[in-house]
């Protein structure tokens, strides 16, 4: 007999696998989606009204709904609270599933536990685990990729972390198995075919090869990142402000260990600085932390962001050991006067040569010395 | 491209194609709200595409009293719909216009319409590049049926209120239109309130095939769909369907005397998908109870003016209390909010009524409010239903239309709520 509610967190193929199975045990159904833009009172209707058809009904909750006195700000709890009272008098016809909203109220889940299921899938994984899963999944589908090419594939969706997120590990695997088509082997061209135009990649990548010091392919993919963009400006102020983000942490970090302080208490320092966002205008203008979807302060750096400087990609220094502390200095005041400058207007040739002129900074092409070449000739700072 | 038309017969010949290239238009879809013109010797073939439904339609001397067109100089031209409606909106209906092209003027030249005395008055409306795109029209058909318009439309009009608007359960975002050798079923639904409006008669349709067949139409297409058979004078309309054509998309062909009419973006599964709504129709309720509609006119006000404006903010959903008592032949309507509502109603059991144990249950009040609002003022309407869990059937008494040789059942059902 299947259970009233179920509760699925974690990666989405094996939310999908359940919902479907769930699915499949049924005969006659009608299905409800339920989103934000739904109210509690449409849900709670949707479940407690009769069916018309002697079906059952499945409720999909992909988002919790909204009160209706309290449409912005409806408080998590009072929902589920709700929920609570409407599941234990819901029929035994109507099946609610919580898809993917990281459920862990210990009170609501304790009072509902005898009618429901809850299944806590990984959200990611570690890279050795993901090697073994794409080998089943390519051998399920005829398929064949070398082992030293599973890395590179999971280094592209995960740069400098040891762990891969499920989800968009399972995006990227269907998207190469479509891309090859009938053929059998997979090759590095493949999977650099199938990442070339993800913006994401060329960025990440972009970091990977500015850490090994690699000019001629940081340029390149410079190049790949504004073409075909709408505008170049925006494209590179916002890349700009991330590698101000980037380098701080590294900076502080590297700060910290000279310090001698352990990677915890340098992290402890650092998950405590959140985001910042303006608010209202003219007189009204006011800056404050930018809160997350739970009402939380958004943090400026995650773990995986932080873990991944002290991960030694590809044999070579983790990026936290390729700068010194005076070249990391050099960066930052280079990267902060460039986007003052490009901010006060350039020409979008003048913007293109300036990040240019970074990426030769941070790989250490250019230092101090030149810059102080290029400010005494009045060229850009 | 030059030619002479009277305004007004102009204007209101153009009216069916302004609705549908600017209703329920597709987002970004190129031909939206355009108007392409074929100005051809003896007619102008007219276009519009809002993404979802087609409409080419001939306006000539032959279908249009008092059109007055002349050809001087054939062309094609494609200009915003709007600007087009607003143009003539703008020039007195009785005056005859002259319309031509002027390359040089904009991109891509404009269209000038002179009028008045001595043409010495002008408009002009840009023209836009690309005409309007019209699909591939099917030449065969799986099913076609040959229906009066008006009889179509009246029945169409009834039941569209209650098609579905969740795009989460885009089966009941279809009309569906079933027909048989003499009978045509309209049913509509939203998955917790159904509709359905049968007309039978020996005269007004017409089938290639014995047997059912079922049309769909999408929500979307139907208020274009309704305005142009509304504006349409002819008597009889074909629907076909073609599915599966080599060069041809899935369609439904809808053609009057000189209009076609083209839908689109239909999935076709929720031919079979669609609920099983004649289940619940035809079933035989052991409680069924006849109600004068009078009756129920102002309890449902009653019951409705509880959800006031204070209580619309706390709820969405008002469901409200029925209770049925057989011994006293009464039933209640009770609402209990921040207002409160008690009203008593007088009923008379059907003979064909079978229970007689008292029963309520809960439904809500926006369904109720639809049973009076259904066009029907006098007779009996009947009230059945098998258990406080199951649906509410309520049957509207029997239209006979002696002119037109048809007898019209409504009927709606809508489901009752835990609480």
């Amino acid at each position: 007999m299947l259970k009233k509610v179920f509760i699925l967190n974690g990666n989405l193929e094996q939310r999908h696998y359940v919902i479907q199975k769930i699915k499949d045990s049924l005969d006659k159904k009608d299905i409800y989606i339920c989103d934000n833009e739904c109210s509690f009172d449409y849900v709670q209707q949707v479940i407690l009204d009769n069916p018309c058809f002697d079906e059952k009904k499945i409720i999909i909750i992909n988002d919790l709904p909204f009160l209706s006195d309290d449409k912005k700000s409806s408080d998590r709890n009072k929902v589920l609270n709700k929920f609570k009272k409407i599941l234990k008098v819901s029929s035994d016809d109507c099946i609610v599933v919580f898809n993917g909203l990281a459920i862990s109220s210990k009170s609501f889940l304790d009072d509902i536990a005898d009618i429901s299921k809850v299944f806590n899938f990984p959200i990611k994984e570690e890279k050795s685990y993901c090697k073994k899963y794409i080998q089943d999944y390519l051998k399920e589908n005829d398929k064949n990729m070398d082992v030293s090419l599973m890395s590179v594939f999971l280094d592209f969706i995960s740069p400098n972390d040891k762990y891969v997120n499920i989800d968009k590990l399972n995006t990227f695997i269907k998207k190469l198995n479509n891309y090859i088509g009938d053929r059998k082997n997979i090759l590095k061209e493949d999977i650099d075919a199938i990442f070339s135009d993800s913006n994401d990649y060329i960025i990440w990548n972009l970091i990977k090869n500015l850490d090994d010091h690699n000019i001629e392919n940081s340029l390149a993919l410079v190049d790949q990142m504004l073409s075909g963009v709408d505008a170049i400006e925006p494209e590179i102020v916002k890349t700009i402000m991330m590698l101000i983000n980037r380098y701080r942490m590294i900076l502080f970090s590297s700060d910290g260990f000279l310090k001698k302080r352990d990677k915890d208490t340098i992290w402890k320092s650092l998950s405590s600085l959140n985001k910042w966002e303006k608010k209202g205008s003219g007189q009204k203008r006011s800056v404050s932390p930018k809160k997350n979807k739970n009402g939380g302060d958004e943090k400026m750096y995650s773990s995986g962001y932080f873990n991944g400087i002290f991960y030694n990609n590809n044999q070579k220094n983790a990026p936290l050991f390729s700068y010194s502390r005076t070249h990391l200095c050099e960066i930052l005041y280079f990267l902060q006067n460039i986007l003052i400058k490009i901010r006060s207007g350039c020409s979008d040739a003048e913007v293109r040569n300036v990040f240019e002129l970074t990426c030769l900074v941070i790989c250490g092409y250019v230092n101090i010395r030149s810059l102080k070449e290029v400010q005494k000739n009045n060229y850009i700072i | 491209m030059n030619f002479e038309v009277n305004n007004k017969q102009f204007y209101d010949s153009l009216k069916s194609v302004f609705d549908v290239s600017v209703k329920n238009t597709t987002e970004d879809f190129d031909s939206a709200e355009k108007i392409t013109m074929y100005i051809k010797d003896s007619s102008i073939n007219v276009t519009a595409h809002s993404g979802t439904v087609a409409i080419i339609q001939k306006i000539s001397n032959e279908n249009t009293d008092g059109l007055g067109y002349q050809c001087i100089e054939e062309g094609l031209i494609t200009v915003q719909s709007r600007n087009l409606m607003s143009t003539l909106e703008s020039i007195p209906p009785q005056e005859k216009i002259k319309v031509f092209l002027n390359k040089t003027d904009g991109d891509f030249g404009s269209l000038n319409l002179t009028f008045g005395q001595n043409n010495r008055d002008s408009q002009t409306i840009p023209l836009l590049k690309s005409e309007v795109f019209i699909p591939e029209i099917s030449k065969s058909f799986q099913q076609e049926i040959e229906i009066n318009k008006e009889i179509f439309h009246d029945a169409f009009k009834k039941i569209n209120f209650a098609v579905g608007d969740e795009p989460t359960r885009p089966k009941y975002m279809y009309a569906i239109v079933d027909c048989y050798d003499d009978q045509v079923d309209f049913i509509t639904g939203s998955g917790a309130r159904f509709v359905l409006n049968t007309i039978e008669g020996k005269t007004f349709l017409k089938k290639n095939k014995t047997g059912k067949e079922r049309f769909i139409f999408p929500r979307n297409s139907i208020p274009s769909l309704l305005s142009v058979l509304n504006l349409s004078n002819d008597e009889n309309i074909q629907i076909k369907e073609s599915i599966g054509q080599k060069n041809s998309p899935d369609q439904i062909l809808i053609k009057l005397a000189d209009t076609i009419i083209v839908l689109l973006g239909i999935d076709f599964s929720v031919k079979t998908q669609y609920s099983d709504v004649m289940s619940i129709f035809k079933q035989d309720h052991p409680y069924k109870l006849n109600v004068h509609i009078d009756e129920l006119l102002f309890p449902l006000k009653g019951i409705r003016a509880t959800y006031n404006e204070d209580c619309k903010r706390v709820k969405q959903i008002h469901n409200v209390e029925l209770d049925f008592d057989f011994q006293k032949s009464v039933f209640y309507f009770k609402a209990d909010f921040q207002m409160k509502s008690s009203r008593c109603i007088g009923f008379i059991e059907n003979k064909e009524n079978k229970l007689k144990d008292n029963i309520s249950f809960r439904a809500n009040s926006a369904y109720l409010k639809e049973i009076t609002q259904m066009g029907f003022y006098s007779g009996d309407i009947i009230i059945r239903f098998a258990s406080s869990d199951k649906p509410v059937v309520i049957d509207y008494p029997e239209m006979e239309n002696s002119q037109k040789l048809i007898k019209e059942n409504l009927s709606l059902f809508f489901t009752t709520s835990k609480i």
